[in-house]
């Protein structure tokens, strides 16, 4: 008796073979039966698109938004770059860290607000509500 | 955090690792359990239930919710670097001195990979899980480059095809690292003038991520045959 649906774990396993094969493999979806799947390098980032030059200084951070429609980065020039991620244009530089370099970044789930901390001679973690660009605490 | 709570974590031997609302109140001090805990990174799960905590030479899993410990695990002879976890909320990605990052489970404290071939000696790298599905880990390296691996399925999702990039931590080579997670270096790209400090794979589009360097520049990644960005991409929009 063959067990019961044999086929489709047969099948099953016949994808996961080609995924773990397949090097530059970067969909989450299924792939097709009809052919032998490969994935392209082409398709895979691996070139330089843009160059984001706003910053004075070493940067040391970056984190994209939850939803992925932003992305923040943090420098040792003491400030935060919030940009959209269509075109990358700036949507707020904020620069109340004073004197201290920003270290790290954390985005709410809710993406509404950002919480970030910095070195000496600040030692602080601030909150700012990213749609004003306001330090919210 | 989540919307409601900040999670802070320091070096400082009374504060080590504290939970805050957001009106400033401390409502949890984890450092007064644990004596001279100094934090050198924390991730909380997606699903809100998991904090780990890297301290000098242990990694610990606490619950979130009763802020119990659960687990424990002493690391000798490397230092603890960064720790990332995965969408899933079940892995976790840890970074170490001598170029190691491990791949292990969460809740059992199995290393299910380990990625090596980067360069680091003296820096910070962090990792990420990246690409669709996170079948990739990014680092950067201390070399110039920004490595690619991807990742392979680990057997109880075998059926779910859940596999995920990982993000190698940036490098002192000014590489970045692109790991498989089958442990397969994919791509080695030489990213920044000096050292990357950190890479993020874009949440929601499989084809870009973003490097932050030394050299003062945050540089985009997009495939060969993506188009190009439209005139006058990232500059500013004039309200400074």
């Amino acid at each position: 008796m063959i067990p019961e649906h044999r086929l489709a774990s047969l099948l099953d396993e016949v994808k996961e073979g080609w995924i773990e094969r397949c090097q530059y493999h970067n969909t989450a979806a299924s792939p097709s039966l009809y052919l032998d799947h490969n994935c392209t390098k082409d398709d895979f980032p691996t070139r330089n698109a843009l160059e984001l030059k706003h910053h004075t200084d070493q940067v040391v951070f970056v984190q994209y938004s939850n939803d992925g429609s932003m992305l923040a980065s943090t420098s040792k020039d003491t400030t935060i770059i919030i940009y959209e991620t269509k075109t990358y244009n700036i949507l707020h530089q904020l620069e109340q860290h004073e004197k201290s370099d920003v270290v790290h970044l954390a985005w709410s789930p809710d993406d509404q607000r950002i919480i970030t901390c910095c070195l000496q001679p600040e030692n602080a973690a601030r909150i700012w509500d990213v749609k004003v660009g306001f330090r919210w605490k | 955090m989540d919307s409601r709570h900040v999670v802070i974590g320091s070096q400082d031997d009374k504060f080590g690792c504290t939970v805050w609302d957001l009106s400033g109140f401390c409502l949890h001090n984890f450092g007064k359990d644990i004596a001279k805990l100094r934090v050198n990174d924390l991730a909380i799960s997606p699903n809100g239930q998991r904090l780990v905590i890297l301290s000098e030479s242990s990694i610990i899993v606490f619950d979130f919710d009763s802020y119990e410990k659960i687990y424990e695990w002493q690391v000798d002879d490397v230092k603890l670097m960064s720790v990332t976890i995965s969408q899933d909320s079940r892995h976790m990605l840890v970074s170490m001195s001598q170029a190691h990052i491990q791949l292990m489970e969460i809740d059992s404290g199995k290393v299910i990979h380990r990625f090596e071939g980067h360069q680091q000696k003296d820096f910070i790298l962090r990792s990420a899980f990246g690409g669709a599905d996170e079948n990739f880990v990014v680092s950067g390296s201390e070399g110039m480059l920004i490595s690619v691996l991807s990742r392979p399925p680990s057997p109880p999702s075998r059926l779910l095809f859940n596999h995920m990039p990982i993000l190698t931590p940036t490098k002192q080579d000014s590489r970045i690292y692109i790991w498989r997670s089958n442990g397969l270096l994919i791509e080695a790209l030489d990213a920044h003038a000096g050292c990357v400090n950190s890479v993020a794979w874009h949440p929601r589009d499989p084809s870009t991520f973003a490097s932050a360097g030394d050299d003062c520049r945050v540089k985009i990644w997009r495939p060969l045959s993506a188009p190009p960005f439209p005139a006058g991409s990232g500059g500013s929009n004039g309200c400074g």
